[in-house]
């Protein structure tokens, strides 16, 4: 399996990744919960986020175009939404960009977050917020079996051209709906099988886990050096 | 040997009517290793998931004498492990040591047995050190040694293995049989591979259309040219006389 597209720099040593998985998410939380609060209009404080954002970019070490690229793509919907909400603004061209600055920089930091954090790690992290198990659990079978899909998908899709000469539109549709027919067949096979492997080792309906290491008291600190930059903004400006 | 499976007159039908075991019995010895073989839909993979109750048909099965129930179901998946054929449907949880916590996490073990477990599995399988790698990113034949510290996790009495060594490259097959022949305790295979069957098992019964056609021992069977041709097999290379 050839496919990176969740973690894709989990490996970059940075000091960003010097920082926990579960303080690197709760940063990322405090910062998206924290920008929603931001009254409107307020450039000065929109900026100050901006330089932190770009702090924190820069301590990650990702690479810019990787980060563009990613950000861009994933705000569309997001801009869509804020321009035609925006219409019925007075001050449509002002709220546009303040409203869709504010998802950006929300996007880039959750984009810095889950490229830099190995995903299991990440999934833990959830777990130790108290999101609830099945969705922890939904998450990693997305994640486990995600490679696993687009690698049958790649070889239905091969086996589809090694026997097609025609370009014709009309059969590439064909081609594309038994493809994904035979996707779902094999996705129901597959969590029949699944389960059955569960069942096996004593699976009786509720999820278990181990308990996780501590966090050290610097890894609080660099939580709350954060936090403080988050927060303090709003007495001074 | 005392006697720790035994399956009288089992019968089972899928959802869409087709019969894949018809009123099959057999017994099996403790620390006995046996082989299931046949051709394809002969009955193998389904009589092996009725070892641990996945599949419940007609008939008795008793596992060290407890009667195959609901109520008992935990307790007959301690003591019987299924290895899968594909090990992707057995790894899914996001790291390797998730995966094999999994069992011994159901099994309510203290935190440091859980550990403890999970280390030593990994170190039966030789795969030291894999705790934090995600199971895609493995080779075939790691997952495969993985899918079996899953199973060595709970300490089970007996192994029943759908078809360990298929896909598998020459040195990997070696690795995996190398790591069966270790385990001390009852092994149960359904498989092809019957030059793995023949290093590995003394005992084999040859299934077709979900009933018994022959059972007994491996060099006999496996040398009747006869019977593996009625099987939809064939004689393993190393026993074709020159």
């Amino acid at each position: 399996m050839h496919h990176d597209f969740f973690d894709k720099y989990k490996d970059v040593k940075s000091a960003w990744s010097e920082i926990k998985p579960l303080i690197r998410l709760l940063i990322s939380i405090a910062f998206v919960i924290s920008l929603s609060f931001v009254p409107m209009f307020n450039w000065i404080i929109i900026w100050y986020y901006c330089f932190i954002l770009m702090f924190i970019l820069f301590l990650s070490r990702l690479p810019e175009l990787y980060f563009l690229k990613r950000t861009i793509i994933i705000s569309i919907p997001a801009f869509l939404i804020s321009l035609s909400a925006s219409f019925l603004k007075p001050n449509q061209g002002e709220w546009l960009l303040f409203v869709f600055l504010k998802s950006y920089l929300s996007i880039s930091i959750m984009v810095i977050l889950i490229s830099t954090t190995p995903f299991p790690s990440l999934i833990s992290s959830l777990e130790r917020i108290f999101v609830p198990r099945l969705i922890i659990s939904l998450l990693g079978f997305v994640y486990r079996y995600s490679f696993l899909f687009i690698d049958e998908f790649e070889s239905l899709e091969r086996t589809y051209k090694s026997r097609t000469i025609s370009k014709s539109f009309k059969l590439k549709k064909s081609a594309v709906s038994n493809i994904s027919a035979t996707l779902f067949r094999i996705s129901l096979e597959k969590s029949e099988k699944v389960h059955q492997s569960m069942l096996s080792r004593g699976f009786t309906g509720s999820f278990r886990t181990l308990s996780h290491e501590k966090i050290s008291a610097v890894q609080i600190s660099v939580l709350t050096i954060f936090l403080i930059l988050f927060i303090g903004v709003r007495f001074i400006v | 040997m005392s006697e720790i499976i035994s399956i009288k007159n089992l019968s089972f039908k899928y959802h869409d009517g087709s019969e894949a075991l018809k009123n099959l019995s057999l017994a099996i010895s403790e620390n006995e290793r046996v082989a299931f073989v046949g051709g394809n839909g002969a009955g193998k993979s389904t009589l092996l998931l009725h070892l641990n109750g996945i599949l419940q048909g007609e008939g008795d099965v008793k596992i060290y004498g407890k009667e195959l129930r609901k109520s008992n179901l935990t307790e007959i998946r301690k003591i019987v492990g299924i290895l899968f054929e594909d090990p992707d449907d057995q790894l899914f949880c996001p790291t390797v040591s998730e995966d094999i916590a999994f069992g011994p996490l159901n099994l309510e073990l203290s935190e440091n047995e859980i550990k403890s477990r999970v280390k030593d599995s990994l170190a039966k399988v030789g795969l030291e050190g894999f705790e934090n790698r995600s199971p895609h990113r493995l080779s075939y034949g790691e997952k495969k040694r993985i899918a079996l510290a899953t199973l060595f996790a709970m300490e089970p009495k007996i192994l029943a293995l759908d078809e360990p060594t298929s896909n598998l490259d020459p040195k990997s097959r070696r690795k995996l049989i190398e790591i069966l022949k270790s385990f001390n305790g009852t092994v149960i295979l359904a498989t092809h591979d019957l030059e793995c069957v023949l290093e590995l098992c003394e005992r084999t019964i040859v299934l077709k259309n979900g009933e018994i056609l022959k059972d007994g021992s491996t060099r006999d069977i496996l040398a009747n040219e006869k019977l593996m041709l009625d099987s939809d097999l064939e004689v393993p290379v190393s026993l074709i006389k020159n």
